[in-house]
């Protein structure tokens, strides 16, 4: 299972300094967080997408991670439309769709699509062990880097094990919606799973205690700004302070 | 006990690398795992440690690193000795599974994770790794992570993190599990050109056979044998009432003949 596999393209986003876009991507999407104005989040949203083509991302893959936010837009959109505001634009016996509602779900759908948009250009085009040492740059905890970095490491391990278990259990007649339905056997495979990961930690922090772990880990990333590096931040900052300017005229 | 102290020791000259005296070990629920095992092994010594499964081979490894504390007894490593959870670089262990071992994001931040910790440079640290993940031909694999590995390459690159630390006294839990035959070959290679103390358990008597010079028999917690190693698998009874089988190498006719059945050797 590869879940970052869009970090092997070749693009200008995925040989930025970890550390530049970090900051600069993540000032942006603090510049989305606090737009009002509906013209500058749709001049935020086509720069994102500018960056998705920059960054050389598939449609196909950006559209497949956009998925679980449509999901929550299409619950979300009509309970915002039909409960929020006061001024009737349109109504059909008890559904009554309210003008402020509608401004509303428009301003949070492009909010929610520039952030979520911005945030997998990061993911992206940067592996997330680098993001993590880069992270340690910005007085983030090591402990929690490591925590990170431990994490990304097992998560593949335990979706594998998952895929197993539950091959095996499938193997004996165990169905998604019969484990469903009968909870004892999905529990059971979560309990099993739950086990073997508590008694694996033991193991990883006794095999890390032997090679002399004393609690930080060591950051072995070398990062190495250059001119190209400070340029794209420069575009970057250059959207942020027009953006800015229009949202404080 | 079956040729224990089979290799008369000079009292006058300390070659000892391992020290166990009258060790025993039980967990807290009382159920005991080790009674009163001793054995001394000489420096640069390639021991087998054998039995059948929970016989106490794996909490006998994890006495002597450290990671746990014999309820009797004591142990000393290079004449010093051992304290429960205390780093010690002279030992390294390897673990049954090598994704217990490697627990970095790529395999060059897993080699290189112990000698940082040991105070090395970066630029020595990596060095050390670079050496070591090509004394087991994995030098491509630096850049990749772990869970992009097969169980073949992980298990080399879990033995690459130990010899990155340099460590004086080697460990190894079942080495060759997973490997195919190519790799199992390298690892015999290098176990055998390795100037370490080496301590191995595995179920493997082939490869034991080969990269041994001793064995010790553990069962139920106890030595029951220790002594040359030809000798002591050769020894059908012996194996037999410990739930083991003597190697087909070790039967005469197995070296006699070819796959076509042409004699090869006399």
């Amino acid at each position: 299972m590869q879940l970052d596999y869009l970090t092997a393209i070749h693009s200008p986003m995925h040989t930025w300094d970890a550390r530049w876009k970090l900051a600069f991507v993540g000032m942006l999407i603090f510049v989305v967080a606090s737009a009002r104005e509906y013209t500058n989040l749709i001049v935020l949203y086509l720069f994102a997408l500018g960056l998705i083509v920059y960054s050389k991302i598939p449609l196909s893959s950006y559209l497949k991670s956009l998925k679980p936010l449509f999901l929550i837009l299409i619950m979300m959109i009509p309970l915002l439309s039909l409960t929020s505001g006061g001024t009737i634009l349109t109504q059909w016996g008890f559904l009554t769709i309210y003008k402020e509602g509608l401004h509303l779900s428009g301003m949070v759908t492009l909010r929610a699509c520039t952030i979520i948009s911005l945030s997998i250009i990061i993911f992206s085009s940067t592996k997330l062990p680098v993001l993590v040492q880069a992270l340690s740059y910005f007085r983030i905890p090591k402990g929690l880097c490591f925590l990170l970095i431990v994490t990304y490491r097992y998560i593949f391990l335990y979706l594998d094990k998952v895929d197993k278990l539950i091959t095996a259990a499938k193997l004996r007649g165990y169905t998604v919606i019969k484990g469903i339905r009968h909870i004892k056997n999905t529990t059971a495979i979560l309990v099993t799973l739950l086990v073997r990961s508590y008694d694996q930690s033991e193991r990883i922090y006794q095999a890390m205690q032997l090679r002399g772990f004393t609690g930080s880990f060591p950051v072995t990333q070398h990062f190495k700004t250059t001119w190209q590096d400070i340029a794209k931040a420069g575009i970057i900052f250059a959207c942020l302070v027009s953006i800015l300017s229009l949202e404080i005229l | 006990m079956f040729g224990i102290n089979f290799k008369p020791r000079d009292p006058m000259k300390n070659n000892t690398s391992i020290s166990l005296v009258d060790c025993s070990f039980s967990y807290t629920t009382g159920q005991r795992i080790l009674s009163n095992v001793s054995l001394d092994v000489d420096i640069g010594e390639r021991v087998a440690l054998i039995g059948p499964n929970g016989a106490g081979k794996t909490t006998l490894f994890l006495l002597l690193c450290g990671i746990l504390a014999p309820t009797d007894g004591t142990i000393t490593v290079k004449d010093k000795k051992v304290k429960h959870n205390q780093f010690n670089q002279a030992i390294s262990y390897l673990f049954q599974s090598p994704d217990d071992q490697l627990f970095s994001s790529t395999v060059i931040d897993d080699v290189t994770f112990g000698p940082l910790n040991s105070g090395l440079t970066q630029k020595a640290a990596f060095d050390q790794a670079e050496v070591a993940l090509a004394s087991v031909n994995c030098q491509s694999l630096r850049d990749k992570p772990p869970h992009n590995l097969s169980g073949g390459e992980k298990r080399m690159v879990a033995l690459a993190t130990l010899l990155a630390m340099q460590p004086e006294i080697m460990l190894l839990d079942e080495p060759t599990s997973n490997l195919d035959m190519k790799n199992r070959r390298a690892i015999i290679t290098l176990l055998c050109s390795l100037k370490k103390t080496l301590l191995i358990s595995s179920h493997d008597l082939e490869f034991l056979l080969e990269t041994c010079s001793r064995a010790i028999i553990l069962d139920q917690g106890t030595i029951v044998a220790d002594g040359p190693i030809r000798t002591l698998l050769a020894d059908e009874d012996l194996m037999q009432a410990h739930h083991m089988e003597k190697p087909h190498s070790l039967f005469p006719h197995t070296h006699r003949r070819s796959v076509e059945g042409i004699p090869r050797d006399h």
